[in-house]
């Protein structure tokens, strides 16, 4: 069991869905050399994730969640209902979003002991590009800042996501 | 259930596979009358991308045709630029290149057997349902996929799109200390591996033997991975260079991928076909282990593909276990590249099939043309012939459930990559 928090960012090149990319490199640059926690950023891991969950004791995964209600750079944390509600849109090996990474996790007990889901909103229109949004920019500078007072303050837990189905879509982000 | 019947099935999306593309069936008077494959994904352009793009971009840009067989694209394309260049790299090189390619290999065939094949033998509808009653099996395919990814990442930098490879070489050579412990996780595995193949292999697996020609790359030494000749099951021994005068692609109305042909007829390209003309380089142990569950190869059994890859990931251990355990650091993992006009060619087998790459380079190493013949284009018309004598042999008064998921199994022994060919399964199904 590796006792350091583990930050996962997931994401894709494709405009605001590197969001995951970019809070991991803003965190990295802020965490200097802390030992106690490890930053990690993947590009659509499907089942591959898995292989960063198992023997871990806290995970906090950052992804992009497709919203058609709420405005760009919006910060959500997803439960296991709404993950549930987004419904499985796996259609094949390229497909396995993050849903379904931790529902097989979960299915086979390896998730870690604390799993916190982080979600920040995308619309439709960044797509492309190697560029945030002005608004999911702002969103990420929050939760990076967000996520560095906890670590300061050393709380590191508030929610537990026990793991559960759901899709987050065919890209890496999560639809909300 | 009579005969009389007019039946339409569409699935409109294969769930399963890589990539979007679906079957139409119509069965009239207990006969098909039509059948038909289609590949709607867009194409996607990359040989017209390539064009103009400097000859070191190259491996790169091929990488992103496809986020499971990316270390197969780069292969066959630096094989075939370093041709084109006229440079030959070091046996440090080719070995490294084996055991690249084993990585590749071990992770896709294990994502494939897990995710995609294995629910359609055991009953579920996805590998979440089947992890529940088989954990211990679910565990291990991941695993196994696990060490696959950790192989490439070793060389490729990262197990998704890898960025390590280069023409001429690799951009890093790990450390000694690196590869002892990637070696020791071989061995920790390779039990897993065989237990996989001995688990497979006790499946029971429908029994419909059909007439078709096996292509793969056939080496005197060696399981072909990416040096050898191409050879087929009746009598086929060519270069890659050859390759265009013996294949031939067309168009076909329903799909965006070419279609491909061997002397007019469909044949098979993957591990089935490799393992079929490649039997003499199985290793005993695995060999003695079929004979003893009653499972020869060469094998006509399309159903014996998901067998196929499980050996395939053994095959793929053993040899990155030989690999890894005489490694050296050298002392360039690349040698240097002059780029020149000319002509190369490449061919290598991706673990869906051959892989074939020709590259045109001008004076300054651009690429002047380029052209990619993935192996699930080359596999579209077999699908569709076997799909044919699959589903009469299975009985056409079938319900519609029952032939859909029929149709899907024998889909997905292909284990088709629909976005790389582009060049995938909503069904169809019309019965009158």
């Amino acid at each position: 069991m590796n006792d350091k928090l583990k930050i996962i960012g997931i994401g894709s090149p494709n405009g605001d869905d590197r969001l995951g990319w970019t809070v991991i490199e803003r965190l990295s640059k802020r965490l200097g050399e802390r030992e106690d926690v490890e930053v990690v950023a993947l590009d659509r891991p499907g089942v591959g994730l898995i292989d960063y969950l198992a023997g871990e004791t806290e995970c906090w995964l950052v992804d992009a969640v497709k919203s058609e209600r709420k405005a760009p750079g919006c910060y959500l944390q997803p439960g296991l209902d709404q993950l549930l509600q987004a419904g499985s849109a796996t259609a094949g090996s390229h497909g396995v979003g993050l849903a379904e990474a931790l529902n097989l996790a979960g299915t086979l007990g390896l998730l870690p002991q604390r799993l916190e889901l982080h979600g920040i909103t995308i619309g439709a229109a960044n797509i492309a590009g190697q560029d945030l949004s002005l608004a999911v920019n702002a969103g990420v500078n929050r939760l990076v800042e967000r996520f560095l007072e906890r670590l300061e303050k050393n709380v590191v837990h508030t929610a537990t996501f026990n793991g559960g189905v759901g899709s987050l879509g065919s890209s890496s982000g999560s639809s909300e | 259930m009579g005969n009389k019947r007019r039946i339409r099935i569409d699935v409109p999306a294969l769930t399963r596979v890589e990539g979007e593309g679906s079957l139409t069936l119509k069965i009239d008077q207990g006969r098909i009358e039509q059948l038909q494959l289609s590949i709607f994904e867009p194409p996607r352009y990359f040989e017209k991308f390539l064009e103009g793009r400097a000859w070191h971009e190259v491996p790169d840009i091929v990488a992103r045709i496809c986020g499971i067989c990316p270390v197969a694209y780069q292969m066959s394309a630096v094989q075939a630029l370093e041709m084109a260049f006229d440079i030959t790299p070091s046996d440090w090189v080719q070995r490294i290149r084996r055991l690249f390619y084993c990585g590749e290999w071990i992770q896709s065939h294990a994502l494939h057997i897990h995710l995609l094949a294995l629910p359609d033998y055991l009953g579920f509808d996805s590998v979440i349902g089947m992890a529940a009653k088989h954990p211990e099996e679910a565990r291990r395919g991941l695993a196994l996929q696990a060490l696959g990814n950790e192989l490439i990442r070793l060389f490729g930098g990262r197990s998704v799109h890898p960025v390590g490879a280069r023409v001429g070489g690799f951009h890093h050579a790990p450390d000694a200390g690196t590869m002892e412990r990637l070696h020791e996780k071989l061995q920790q595995l390779k039990p897993e591996a065989q237990a996989l193949t001995d688990w497979c292999s006790s499946l029971p697996m429908p029994e419909v033997i059909d007439n078709f020609i096996s292509v793969a790359m056939t080496n005197a030494t060696e399981y072909p991975f990416h040096t050898g000749r191409l050879a087929s099951s009746e009598g086929l021994d060519i270069s890659a260079q050859q390759w265009e005068h013996y294949f031939r692609e067309e168009q076909a109305p329903h799909s965006t991928a070419l279609w491909s042909f061997l002397h007019n007829s469909p044949y098979l390209v993957g591990p089935l076909a490799r393992l079929n003309l490649n039997t003499e380089h199985l290793p005993a142990s695995i060999t003695s282990r079929l004979k003893n569950k009653g499972v020869n190869f060469p094998s006509q059994n399309m159903f014996h593909s998901m067998l196929a890859r499980a050996i395939e990931i053994e095959i793929a251990i053993e040899e990155a276990l030989a690999i890894s355990g005489n490694y050296h650091l050298p002392d360039s993992p690349y040698i240097e590249v002059t780029p020149r006009e000319g002509v190369g060619y490449g061919m290598t087998e991706a673990p869906r099939g051959l892989l074939w790459h020709r590259y045109e380079t001008d004076a300054k190493g651009l690429i002047h043309s380029a052209r990619i013949v993935p192996p699930t284009s080359q596999n579209q018309a077999r699908i569709e012939q076997d799909l044919q004598h699959s589903l009469q042999a299975y009985g056409l008064d079938h319900s519609e459930e029952e032939l859909r998921l029929h149709c899907e199994k024998v889909i997905r022994n292909y284990d088709p990559c629909i976005s790389c060919a582009t060049h995938f399964l909503q069904l169809k199904l019309e019965r009158r």
